[in-house]
């Protein structure tokens, strides 16, 4: 048995690692961490009059890396915490398609994303992930989404710039 | 071949399909905008209600075009760069119309624009930084909203976020709430221009001030008319010349004041001007300073076949173009972005903007702030 399970760095993801830490180590399956590092910010460094171009592109991709290798770090400490050997993997661009393109090409049988409580204007505004992954996949993966604490996300300061090995 | 190929930029190839869509989308918005005003001049009713009535003009079919096929039909991504890349056409557009002016206008209307936005950049960038930090509003988000709505949207985030150090999460926040404001701002204000007779010289520097992105902000003065976008592209020149003022005081108010600064990496404040500074509204301040000099061998905007009266041929298409990127750059998703205290400091500000901009271009009148173009 395969889990993928989606990560993007903010505390509600965490009980959907802990949900796919359990199943792992109940159904002895592997167990696949999946963050996706979203360039959205990248496009607007050709505003009309944007300045320091160079320097803002810079800082992005720095903090980008710093999320990507904090939600890796929460994996692995989790992961590690309950014994259990898992699978960590960053992939780049829209994360809706990125995580299709990941299950099309690891074929998990369950897939777990992190959710928060939100009403229909929050839902509206996140496009609602979870519920568009539910309907994009194919029937033989399942999709669970585990619905976390709303608390906001704090990047550490230590980590911008940090180099991540994948 | 070296040579050759040092003059593009890698992966040129990527930007093509998207410039030549909105080449063809400029091309099809200006030449509608002919076909309607033709029409109406010939007084066709339903025409005259598109263009005179509606304001169905090039700037609006190719915005509100632009809006509708982003956001309504499958748009190929391989289109998308070369898009993102047709909006800055407008920065040309905006050196070229430096032959609209002299110095006589840019003394007085611009000298007035100064002082206005001075007073409306400083205040509101002063402001919102003084409360956010009050509220506990984090220094990324604080630093960035307050040069946001001061100086010119999303131009100034990105100039500003590394200096305040703010997170994706803030820039998202904030892109999205100045992206939403700056639409509904453009969408909304010439149609209250219009129904309290504001004067175009006005709707101008009411723009200026009071728009938070540029982009909405030229686009928004040009649909009004040509009065309104003379006025408010010299305001705006006046506006984004403070941008690397406004860094600055971000870089003093978040970290040298609060003693923040890492050891080791000392900031070279005039390396940080000059990085900020806008260059570009130099080659608009030489073609002002060509147009008062009165050279015959240049001639003048309104002197057919003179070089004047060509590039300003060229600046509507450059207007074009740069408007059919900005109305396909439009994405409700970005907007959706939109949130959390970024959306309430957005709120706030804009609405002040507005308000306080109007009143005080009513005060001032229409005379002061007409540019005439003429020695």
């Amino acid at each position: 048995m395969k889990i993928l399970v989606c990560l993007d760095g903010e505390p509600h993801t965490s009980g959907a690692i802990e949900h796919a830490i359990n199943l792992g180590l109940a159904e002895k399956a592997e167990v696949i961490g999946l963050h996706v590092v979203d360039p959205w910010l990248r496009q607007f460094y050709s505003e009309i009059y944007a300045q320091g171009r160079k320097e803002y592109l810079e800082w992005v991709d720095a903090c980008l890396k710093a999320e990507a290798l904090e939600a890796g770090e929460a994996f692995d400490a989790l992961c590690n915490a309950q014994g259990l050997e898992a699978d960590f993997r960053i992939r780049h661009g829209e994360p809706l398609a990125e995580i299709l393109e990941e299950i099309g090409e690891l074929s998990p049988d369950l897939v777990i994303t992190g959710g928060k409580p939100l009403n229909a204007w929050g839902r509206f505004r996140s496009g609602n992930l979870p519920a568009k992954l539910e309907r994009s996949v194919g029937a033989k993966t399942s999709v669970v989404s585990v619905n976390g604490s709303d608390q906001p996300a704090a990047i550490s300061p230590e980590l911008i710039g940090a180099e991540i090995s994948v | 071949m070296k040579l050759v190929k040092s003059l593009f930029v890698p992966n040129w190839g990527t930007y093509v399909p998207g410039f030549l869509f909105c080449l063809a989308f400029a091309f099809v918005g200006m030449n509608l905008d002919r076909l309607f005003r033709s029409l109406s001049n010939e007084g066709v009713a339903w025409a005259t209600v598109v263009y005179e009535s509606a304001q169905m003009n090039y700037v609006a079919i190719l915005l509100l075009g632009g809006i509708l096929i982003r956001n309504l039909l499958p748009l190929p991504k391989s289109l998308l760069p070369g898009i993102r890349i047709a909006r800055p056409i407008l920065k040309p557009g905006i050196i070229i119309l430096g032959v609209h002016y002299v110095w006589a206008d840019v003394i007085r209307v611009g000298g007035l624009g100064l002082a206005l936005t001075g007073f409306f950049i400083f205040g509101t960038a002063i402001i919102v930084m003084y409360w956010c930090k009050r509220w506990g509003v984090s220094d990324g988000l604080g630093g960035i909203m307050g040069a946001g709505t001061g100086v010119c949207g999303v131009s100034a985030i990105i100039a500003n976020a590394p200096v305040v150090k703010a997170t994706p999460i803030e820039m998202a926040y904030a892109i999205g709430t100045i992206l939403l404001f700056g639409t509904l701002m453009l969408f909304t204000m010439p149609y209250i221009g219009l129904s309290i007779d504001l004067s175009e010289s006005q709707f101008g520097a009411w723009s200026a001030v009071a728009i938070l992105n540029t982009a909405q902000l030229v686009a928004a003065a040009e649909w009004y008319g040509t009065e309104s976008r003379d006025t408010a592209v010299l305001i705006n020149v006046a506006r984004i010349m403070f941008l690397p003022v406004v860094v600055l005081f971000s870089l003093w108010f978040y970290i040298l004041r609060t003693g923040k600064q890492e050891a080791g990496h000392e900031i070279n404040k005039w390396q940080l001007v000059k990085d900020k500074f806008p260059i570009f509204i130099l080659g608009f301040f030489l073609l002002v300073l060509l147009h008062s000099m009165n050279i015959e061998a240049l001639g003048g905007p309104s002197e057919v076949g003179s070089p004047f009266w060509a590039m300003n041929a060229v600046y509507t298409w450059c207007f074009a173009i740069g408007f059919a990127g900005i109305g396909l750059s439009i994405n409700i998703e970005d907007m959706k972005k939109a949130g959390g205290r970024a959306f309430t400091i957005g709120t706030i500000a804009s609405l002040v903007k507005m308000i306080l901009g109007l009143g005080v271009v009513l005060l001032i009148g229409s005379q002061a702030l007409r540019v005439t173009g003429s020695l």
